[in-house]
């Protein structure tokens, strides 16, 4: 059983940081190409859609923060 | 201390006799920030520009097109003139100087075809099988054995055109200053209100300066040119300039980026002054990393002259020394673990590196989560003294008031977990205070926002996790070289030096860039929207060139 349980968590984790990490991709890709054209009218705006296109990379972020939670406080529990 | 500049609104009219000198006066102080004129009806109209605009901005335009195509930059000057001899002298010298550069380069580029030409038809090889006649070709040889003749005299003028370059660079880029001066006086009319005999500008001064300019108006014009306050309502808004010390200075970038504070809303440079190199060296934390960035944003400073250059450049190196301090806390230099390479393990009793980030992760994560609930508290705690200036204090405890009670209810919770089941209590009360206060000020839409002030929160998480990254990638760096290249000797040493130095080089790049950018974020989402409008304007005098 145990095994399993690690198993799960591994694969948890690896979800955790894979699919956050294409979702901010995914958002970002939207929001630069915005920002790409938004700076194309007016250069000023170059601080802030740098700004808002890594916005979307909280999400990864805290994909990140659960994996090693899962690792490091998680899986000590299991084994 | 911190206070800015105060701004008071003047109004400046004369007859139009005087509106030259005026201009003259105004253009040389350099201290009046001239508001637009835009609403024209049958008595007030826009002015008109005075002399010829159009031919002056001509030659501007092509003195412009010579700087920017020969590179000319304002570091080259090495002469000065003064201004009388510039206008008198140089007029002339500046459009036979233009006018010689362009022959040279028609000569030029048509000397270039030619020699293309020629080179295309010998080319082709036997020209006779082709069917060319043999006068033609006769004469084609006459052209190709004259051919070094023509590149000779190639040379002749590319020589000519450098000498011509480096004589004049100094006198174009000196006329260029001059010309555009010039032309901001000519064009001031039509940032004035007219009528048929007498003009008014509106604009702001700071108040300090308000009894020179009196002085000089009045020493000047007597009473044929009146100056007055103006009164002001606060919708209006107010032109900003900064009066920070030194060292804050460059972090006004990051207001030029995001927006200019209104008029009297707390002006937030010196807090990002000091939270944004602490987050930028928490994230980035490398003893090496820091030093790199350090050096080599004093040598960037040396070439890079312009404003924005430099002040970002001044945050940068800024943000190198938190990087450095707590590379020392985290004991790393380029990844490594300098302490253990070093050979001390412990001062003073203390275990060093302090934290490990690899392996003290969840003390750092929640490090980062405490400094959100602080950084967040700070930004509502000035946004309780915005709104309490503008509307009153009832306002500002319900607005503002329910979520600093909130974040204390939370932190009271956290510490009943560790402390005492008292806090607990406690924790509860104010809880249950600041939802009362958040229903009655933002009704119960108010409750889901609590959603969003714990995710802010949360995001401070990222100290943690961008350092991790970037500690991490240095570490696959080292080891990748040490481990696996270096240990198979001969022609992989230097090999692995390759990859240590590329590896680090691309690694620093990611680190400033994601710890600025991460750092940038945490304070425009996560610390503005708690108390910043911003929507003011920068302060710009009128004969300044920008």
């Amino acid at each position: 059983m145990a095994e399993l349980a690690v198993i799960v968590v591994v694969l948890s984790s690896a979800i955790a940081v894979g699919i956050t990490g294409l979702a901010a991709a995914w958002a970002e890709k939207h929001i630069g190409s915005a920002a790409v054209g938004a700076m194309a009218e007016k250069e000023e705006l170059f601080g802030k859609g740098l700004v808002l296109t890594v916005i979307p990379e909280t999400i990864v972020i805290f994909g990140l923060t659960v994996a090693l939670v899962l690792l490091f406080v998680v899986l000590p529990q299991v084994l | 201390m911190l206070s800015n500049e105060r701004m008071t609104k003047i109004a400046l009219f004369g007859t139009k006799d005087t509106m030259k000198d005026t201009i003259e006066v105004l253009h040389s102080l350099k201290i009046i920030h001239i508001v637009d004129f835009k609403e024209q009806d049958e008595t007030f109209q826009i002015g008109k520009p005075l002399g010829e605009v159009s031919k002056f901005s001509e030659i501007l335009l092509s003195i412009r097109s010579i700087l920017s195509s020969f590179d000319i930059r304002p570091d080259n000057i090495k002469e000065t003139y003064s201004k009388r001899e510039i206008t008198r002298e140089l007029e002339l010298d500046v459009l036979k100087t233009e006018k010689e550069i362009k022959e040279l380069n028609e000569k030029i580029s048509k000397i270039n075809s030619v020699l293309v030409e020629i080179d295309q038809l010998k080319s082709i090889g036997d020209l006779e099988n082709v069917g060319f006649e043999k006068n033609f070709l006769k004469s084609f040889n006459n052209v190709v054995t004259s051919k070094s003749l023509l590149e000779s005299q190639l040379i002749k003028f590319k020589n000519r055109l450098d000498t011509i370059i480096k004589e004049k660079s100094s006198y174009l880029l000196q006329y260029e200053d001059f010309l555009s001066s010039e032309i901001d006086k000519m064009e001031a009319p039509l940032r004035f209100s007219t009528t048929t005999n007498t003009f008014l500008v509106e604009g702001w001064i700071p108040e300090s300066k308000f009894e020179i300019l009196e002085g000089i108006i009045k020493k000047k014009f007597s009473d044929r040119v009146h100056l007055e306050k103006v009164k002001y309502s606060d919708e209006e808004a107010v032109p900003v300039e900064f009066k920070h010390p030194a060292p804050v200075k460059p972090f006004e970038l990051l207001l030029d980026l995001f927006e200019y504070p209104k008029n009297k809303e707390i002006d937030p440079t010196f807090a990002i002054f000091i939270t944004f190199p602490l987050f930028y060296g928490i994230m980035l934390g490398d003893i090496g990393y820091g030093l790199v960035i350090f050096l080599s944003s004093i040598l960037l400073k040396m070439k890079f002259k312009t404003e924005g250059w430099k002040m970002l450049l001044g945050i940068l190196e800024y943000s190198s020394l938190y990087t450095i301090v707590f590379g020392f806390i985290d004991g790393e230099f380029f990844g490594l673990d300098i302490f253990k390479l070093l050979g001390i393990e412990e001062i003073f009793g203390i275990n060093l590196p302090l934290i490990d980030r690899i392996v003290d992760f969840m003390p750092v994560l929640i490090m980062s989560i405490i400094i959100g609930i602080f950084h967040v508290l700070l930004g509502l705690i000035l946004g309780f003294i915005n709104v309490n200036k503008a509307h009153g204090l009832k306002e500002a405890v319900l607005e503002k008031g329910s979520w600093i009670i909130l974040i204390f209810s939370i932190i009271s919770l956290a510490a009943g977990n560790y402390i005492s089941n008292y806090f607990i209590y406690v924790g509860g009360a104010l809880l249950l205070i600041s939802l009362v206060l958040l229903v009655i000020g933002e009704g119960f839409i108010g409750l889901i926002e609590i959603f969003g002030i714990m995710s802010n929160i949360l995001s401070y998480v990222r100290l943690m996790a961008i350092g991790l990254s970037s500690v991490g990638v240095a570490i696959v760096i080292n080891s990748i070289v040490l481990d696996i290249i270096m240990p198979k000797g001969g022609i992989f040493v230097p090999l692995g030096y390759i990859v240590l130095v590329v590896g680090h080089i691309g690694n620093i790049m990611l680190g400033i860039l994601a710890s600025f950018l991460h750092a940038l974020r945490l304070h425009y989402v996560e610390f503005f929207t708690k108390f910043y409008e911003g929507g003011g304007i920068k302060f710009k005098p009128f004969g300044i060139k920008y």
